[in-house]
C-alpha cells in the first residue's frame, strides 16, 4: 500500500464519523439567567442560584403586587409567564422548562423585606443540594427561610464525590449553649482543581451569596448584603480552633515553619447600582471599603473550649460614615486566614457561634 | 457487522465441503504418530512473520447524538507484530487455517464537541462526579493487547489470499483517560448545580481500571502475495465485546474497538 492510500485511509475516518453525526438534540438547560423587578425597590441585586432567587428590597415595597421578569436559557419557557402580578407576601415558585420539556426545575422566589440581623446563633441548618452538605438560614418576618450566609459548599460538589456533610468544609458542631454552631474546615479539594491552582479550600462562611466559578473560585464569592444602620462598635463572636498540622500553599507545597490560623472580618462599604458586592479576592483594599473590623492575631488562639472574640470597627482613612445612608456588609469566616490565596493547613477547624455586631 | 457473517458463512461451508472430500479420497497411509507430528508440521503448512500499522480506534456503533462534532483524531502507537502458521487442509491449498500470536497498539487520541454527554470526572482522592457535560472532550485511548487470531483462509488466486474468522485479546496495558475542557458541566442531571469550565480549567477523567481484560471480535482482511515471500496485507477488526467493564456507567453509549490494519508480511 502507497504512502497516498495511506494519507487517504487516515483522511477518510473523521470523514466517516463526521457523515454519521446524528441531529442535535433539544437544549436541556432550565436556567434563570437574570431576574428583574424595578431597580428603585432593590437594595442590592437578585441572589440567583440554581433553583432559587431572592429579591433583597426597600421595606416600603407592597410585596403583595409584584411582577417578576426573568430571562431564560436559549428556548427555554417560564410558568407562570412573565409580567404575571402575584403576591409575593411569601415564598412564591416558578417552573422554568427547557426546550426539551423533559426538563424543569422548580424555582422558589422569595422577596425579602428585612433588615440584616444584627445577632446570629447559627441554630437553624439544613441540607441542601440533594441532602449533600449544610446550610445556615434565619427565619424572616413573613415565616420565610433566610439565607444571609453563604460559604463555598456548593462548589464543593463537583469534587465531593459521595463525602457526607460533615465532611465538607462548611458544616455545622455543637453550639455554645445548645443548639448549633458553624463548622469550618480546610480541605483537600482535588487534583483537577490543583490544576489550576486550587489544591485547598478553606472553609467559609460570609454574609453574600456564592455561585460556582470554576475558573476563579475567589470570583464565586460574593461578599456582602445591604446594610442600614448605625456604624456598629465592634463584632463579638465565640470560637474554637484547630490548627491543621502543615500549611500547604497553592502550588500544594508545604510551607516551613507556618502554624495555619483564622480569619473573622467584617466590612462595611458603599453601595452602588450594579454588582454591589465585594469578590472574595478584595485584600481589604477595595475603595469602597468605610470602616473594617478584623480580628487581631492577639485573639487568635488555638484553643478546644469556647472563647470570646471582640474587635472594633476602625474607619478607613478618609472615609466617614453616615448613618442615614445605604451600605453593605459582610462578614467573613475563614478556617483559613490565607484561604483566599489558596492557602493553609488541610484539618484545620473554626468554629463559630453567636456573632453579633456591638453598638453603643 | 451483519456483512461480515454474510462472507464467513459461506467461507465456513466450503471449507468443510471440502475437507470433507478430501478424507474420502485419501488413501489409507500406515505411520507412526510420531511422523504424523511431524507431517502435520511441515506438509502443507506455512508461517508468518508480520507487522502491522493500525487505524481506529474505541467507537460507539453509530455515533450518538451527544457527539456533536469530531473534532481531532490522532492514531496513536499503531504498531503490532504478529507470527502465525497456516495450516493448508489439503494439498490444493485452496483452504486452511491460521492462528498465531499478535501483540498489537492499539490507541488513538481524539477531540470531539459535545452535547449533553454524560460522564464522570474524578481526583486522586477517589472523588468523583458524575453529570451532563456540554462542551469539548478530549480522549486518549492507549492500550496494548496480546491478541490470537483464529482465521480461515482461503487462497483465492495466484495473488490474493482472502481470510476471515475471529480473534481473542488480552490487555497488556489498559489506559482510556482524558479531560473536558471549555463548556458546561451540571452535576448529576441536565439541570443540576453548574459549573462552567473556561480557560484552562479542566475536569479529568480517567476510566482505565473500567477497561475490559479480555474481548473478542470478527476479523476479515486481504493479503496480497508478491513474486518474492513478501506480501502485503489489510484487514478490519472488529470487537463483538465493548471496551469496557459490563457496569461501567460513566459513559452512555458502548464502545467497541474497531480497527483497520494494514502491513506487510514474511513468509518462510
Amino acid at each position: 500500500m502507497t504512502k497516498k492510500s495511506v494519507a487517504l485511509l487516515y483522511l477518510l475516518i473523521p470523514l466517516t464519523f463526521y457523515a454519521c453525526i446524528k441531529d442535535e438534540e433539544l437544549d436541556t438547560d432550565a436556567d434563570i439567567i437574570e431576574a428583574y423587578i424595578p431597580p428603585e425597590y432593590l437594595k442590592t441585586d437578585p441572589i440567583i442560584t440554581n433553583t432559587s432567587v431572592e429579591f433583597r428590597v426597600k421595606s416600603n415595597v407592597d410585596l403583595t403586587k409584584q411582577a417578576p421578569f426573568f430571562t431564560l436559557s436559549p428556548y427555554a419557557t417560564i410558568s407562570p409567564e412573565n409580567g404575571v402580578i402575584r403576591d409575593f407576601t411569601t415564598a412564591q415558585t416558578v417552573v422554568v422548562t427547557a426546550q426539551d420539556s423533559k426538563w424543569k426545575k422548580t424555582y422558589t422566589i422569595t422577596f425579602n423585606v428585612d433588615e440584616l440581623s444584627t445577632r446570629y446563633s447559627f441554630n437553624n441548618a439544613e441540607l441542601t443540594d440533594k441532602d449533600r452538605y449544610y446550610r445556615f438560614y434565619t427565619i424572616g418576618s413573613t415565616g420565610d427561610k433566610v439565607y444571609d450566609w453563604a460559604s463555598g459548599n456548593s462548589g464543593y460538589v463537583t469534587v465531593a464525590g459521595s463525602k457526607s456533610p460533615d465532611e465538607y468544609p462548611t458544616a455545622v458542631a455543637e453550639g455554645r449553649t445548645g443548639g448549633l454552631a458553624a463548622k469550618m474546615q480546610t480541605v483537600y479539594t482535588s487534583s483537577f482543581a490543583a490544576a489550576t491552582g486550587n489544591p485547598i479550600a478553606a472553609g467559609n462562611l460570609f454574609l453574600g451569596s456564592f455561585k460556582t466559578n470554576l475558573l476563579n473560585t475567589l470570583k464565586s464569592t460574593k461578599f456582602g448584603l445591604p446594610y442600614s444602620g448605625a456604624l456598629p462598635k465592634s463584632v463579638r463572636s465565640y470560637y474554637k480552633y484547630k490548627a491543621g498540622p502543615e500549611v500547604r500553599n497553592q502550588d500544594f507545597e508545604v510551607v516551613p515553619d507556618k502554624k495555619d490560623s483564622f480569619d473573622i472580618y467584617a466590612i462595611i462599604f458603599e453601595s452602588r447600582a450594579k454588582d454591589n458586592f465585594m469578590y472574595g479576592d478584595h485584600d481589604f483594599k477595595d475603595p469602597r471599603n468605610v470602616a473594617i473590623a478584623r480580628i487581631p492575631a492577639s485573639q487568635r488562639l488555638e484553643t478546644d473550649t469556647w472563647k470570646e472574640a471582640n474587635f472594633p470597627f476602625e474607619l478607613v482613612a478618609g472615609k466617614t460614615f453616615d448613618p442615614d445612608k445605604e451600605y453593605v456588609l459582610t462578614i467573613v469566616m475563614s478556617s483559613s486566614i490565607d484561604g483566599a490565596k489558596f492557602t493553609g493547613a488541610i484539618g484545620s477547624t473554626l468554629i463559630v457561634d453567636d456573632i453579633e455586631l456591638i453598638y453603643n | 457487522m451483519t456483512n461480515i457473517y454474510k462472507v464467513y458463512i459461506p467461507l465456513i461451508i466450503c471449507l468443510i465441503w471440502n475437507s470433507a472430500n478430501a478424507q474420502e479420497t485419501k488413501v489409507q497411509e500406515t505411520k507412526s504418530n510420531k511422523e504424523k507430528i511431524n507431517d502435520f508440521f511441515n506438509e502443507n503448512i506455512e508461517y508468518q512473520a508480520k507487522i502491522q500499522l493500525s487505524i481506529g480506534g474505541a467507537s460507539p456503533l453509530g455515533i450518538p447524538a451527544q457527539i456533536r462534532e469530531i473534532e481531532s483524531f490522532k492514531p496513536m502507537n499503531p504498531f503490532g507484530i504478529e507470527m502465525n502458521a497456516t495450516k493448508w487442509l489439503n494439498d490444493k491449498q485452496e483452504f486452511g487455517i491460521r492462528t498465531g500470536i499478535k501483540f498489537e497498539g492499539r490507541g488513538m487520541k481524539t477531540q470531539a464537541r459535545v452535547k449533553n454527554y454524560y460522564t464522570q470526572i474524578e481526583d486522586d482522592s477517589g472523588a468523583q462526579t458524575k453529570g451532563y457535560f456540554t462542551g469539548h472532550v478530549v480522549t486518549e485511548l492507549d492500550n496494548f493487547y496480546f491478541t490470537i487470531p483464529v482465521l480461515f483462509v482461503w487462497n483465492a488466486s495466484e495473488h490474493w489470499n482472502v481470510y476471515g474468522g475471529f480473534y481473542f485479546s488480552l490487555t497488556a496495558n489498559k489506559s482510556f483517560t482524558g479531560h473536558i475542557y471549555d463548556g458546561a458541566f451540571r452535576e448529576g442531571t441536565p439541570v443540576g448545580e453548574l459549573t462552567t469550565f473556561e480557560g484552562t480549567a479542566q475536569g479529568l477523567y480517567d476510566f482505565s481500571d473500567d477497561l475490559k481484560t479480555f474481548q473478542w471480535g470478527n476479523q476479515l482482511g486481504v493479503e496480497y502475495k508478491t513474486k518474492s515471500d513478501w506480501r502485503i496485507f489489510a484487514d478490519l477488526t472488529m470487537a463483538n465485546t465493548q471496551i469496557f467493564k459490563s457496569d461501567f456507567e460513566s459513559i452512555s453509549f458502548k464502545m467497541y474497538n474497531i480497527f483497520g490494519n494494514i502491513g506487510v508480511s514474511y513468509s518462510f
